[in-house]
């Protein structure tokens, strides 16, 4: 041994990880600049999404959404194009993106209506690369409008018109998140100890199969996340913490792909190993240009997209049946 | 359409995206900090090495247009802009070998240790390692330590300093010659028996 072995030795029970608080200044400038600088055009949005002033929170489960999907309406050609989009992206990089971007939303008070517009739900049974008998090779997909929408910002109240142009007003709309919105503006600021919290709460409130399953609870950790940030349009300091809490839930991965409709998205994903959801993942979509939150996708263990929600994000509105 | 498998793009490529896409220098953060932080942890100790950490990366962000692209590999780069910021904390980096000179307990690993025996069988080495390190010119530990912690070779840690790779070569020689000779009383049996 000599004074390098030793030199190395003293070394050697220092770890190397990088600090949460060099990372949270390090993920904000870079993504800070990017605001301030001129950059190239984004791509274009869908034609569905409104191109003003949003927020971005869809609003529909995850769960209950794409099963809605199923019910196919309107078939449509899906063209065969390779997986393409933004830079790969690690969890953490791609949260404190979305984190970053939630930050700069505007805060509303609980009671603020917002329009929920139209979204569209797709579904490819048999995944978009299996081609349709019959067919040049191009697979088919069933493509849903959902009806437009509005709800206030903490969820107690939806608005929809009806068949016969109606504005239906009413109380606690059916929403898929956990956690209160009362509740959910009082949780943990810290992005660990809010991933300690939900995870503790869903150990609590979740049956999994078997009983204290981690990677189930983790995986219901992250519907927890997902469902907060897609229910309710929340002060954005803690749509941040959410985003920034990501990565400290075990399993989530980013994924990116161009969507069924044809345009590019990227998202969190998690897996579903359950006897009842076999080997799929289910993923919270982001526009790659802007980070907001797009939808929901489900992703088969093969990486074939089976279904996806897709929805504009909420524009806040002087009440309810007002379209901006 | 099937999820994107991470491509790897060498630094170099990846600095010359983040010139119009900033938010593309995260992945080289995400690649190197770990590692830098590791160093400069081990200068400074984990309190200041935060703070430099991040300084190093924002500092090579906004210095990023100046980067040589037939560099693939960055570290050098940003080990060099460690080091110049790790300057303005020598007397912080001093007192922490001070410290375990005289204490026999190490400032900076104690806090990440649970190998208690090891650390008491290394203190009589780690004394005068660190006696002899705070007593080196700073321009013959920097170059000492980008070899010993960073593994950097003489030719990168040639590039970090901005020196020729034979100053670097001659300077290293001179400090190790230094820290054999403080260490010439250790019986390195003792430090065998740690593993």
């Amino acid at each position: 041994m000599n004074e390098m072995d030793l030199l190395t030795r003293l070394r050697a029970e220092v770890p190397a990880e990088v600090s949460p608080r060099a990372a949270d200044r390090c993920y904000a400038a870079f993504a800070a600049e990017r605001h301030t600088e001129p950059r190239r055009a984004a791509p274009a949005a869908p034609r569905w999404r409104p191109s003003s002033a949003r927020l971005s929170l869809p609003r529909l489960a995850l769960a209950a959404g794409l099963a809605a999907a199923a019910a196919a309406g309107i078939v449509v050609a899906v063209p065969r194009s390779p997986a393409h989009g933004p830079a790969p992206l690690t969890v953490r990089e791609l949260a404190y993106r979305a984190a970053t971007a939630a930050l700069a939303a505007p805060s509303v008070a609980p009671s603020q209506w917002a329009y929920m517009g139209v979204g569209h739900s797709t579904n490819c049974p048999k995944g978009p690369d299996t081609p349709a008998a019959g067919s040049s090779g191009i697979p088919y997909c069933s493509i849903t409008d959902q009806p437009e929408s509005w709800q206030t910002a903490d969820g107690t109240r939806g608005a929809y018109y009806d068949e016969h142009g109606h504005l239906v007003v009413r109380d606690n709309p059916s929403v898929g998140a956990q956690i209160a919105y009362a509740s959910a503006v009082k949780l943990p600021a810290d992005p660990r100890a809010l991933v300690k919290y939900l995870y503790g709460n869903v150990s609590r409130t979740d049956s999994v199969s078997p009983p204290g399953n981690a990677s189930e609870l983790w995986l219901g950790t992250f519907y927890a996340v997902v469902g907060l940030l897609q229910d309710y349009i929340l002060p954005p300091r803690l749509a941040a913490e959410l985003f920034r809490a990501l990565p400290y839930v075990h399993g989530v991965r980013v994924m990116q792909a161009a969507g069924l409709v044809g345009f590019t998205w990227v998202g969190f994903t998690a897996e579903s190993r359950s006897v009842r959801v076999p080997a799929r993942t289910q993923t919270m979509m982001l526009d790659p240009s802007t980070y907001a939150v797009t939808g929901a996708a489900t992703v088969s263990a093969s990486g074939r997209i089976l279904a996806t929600m897709e929805v504009p994000a909420k524009i806040p509105v002087s009440g309810p049946g007002v379209r901006p | 359409m099937t999820p994107q498998e991470p491509a790897v793009a060498d630094d170099a490529s990846v600095i010359l995206r983040s010139r119009h896409e900033p938010e593309a220098f995260a992945a080289l953060f995400t690649r190197h900090s770990a590692t830098i932080q590791r160093y400069v942890t081990r200068r400074l100790g984990p309190v200041a090495a935060d703070d430099v950490v991040a300084d190093t990366f924002l500092l090579a962000f906004r210095q990023r247009d100046a980067y040589d692209p037939a560099r693939a590999n960055a570290l050098p780069w940003l080990y060099g802009i460690a080091t110049n910021l790790i300057s303005r904390h020598r007397r912080d980096e001093i007192r922490l070998y001070r410290a375990l000179a005289r204490t026999g307990t190490d400032p900076v690993t104690a806090p990440f240790t649970d190998h208690v025996d090891n650390a008491v069988a290394a203190s009589m080495a780690g004394r005068q390692l660190a006696a002899a390190l705070a007593r080196l010119p700073a321009s013959h530990r920097d170059p000492l330590l980008l070899v010993a912690w960073g593994d950097l070779s003489y030719e990168e840690t040639a590039r970090a300093l901005g020196v020729p790779k034979g100053t670097v070569r001659s300077r290293i020689s001179r400090a190790r010659a230094r820290l054999r000779k403080m260490l010439g009383d250790i019986d390195p049996t003792m430090l065998e028996e740690k593993q």
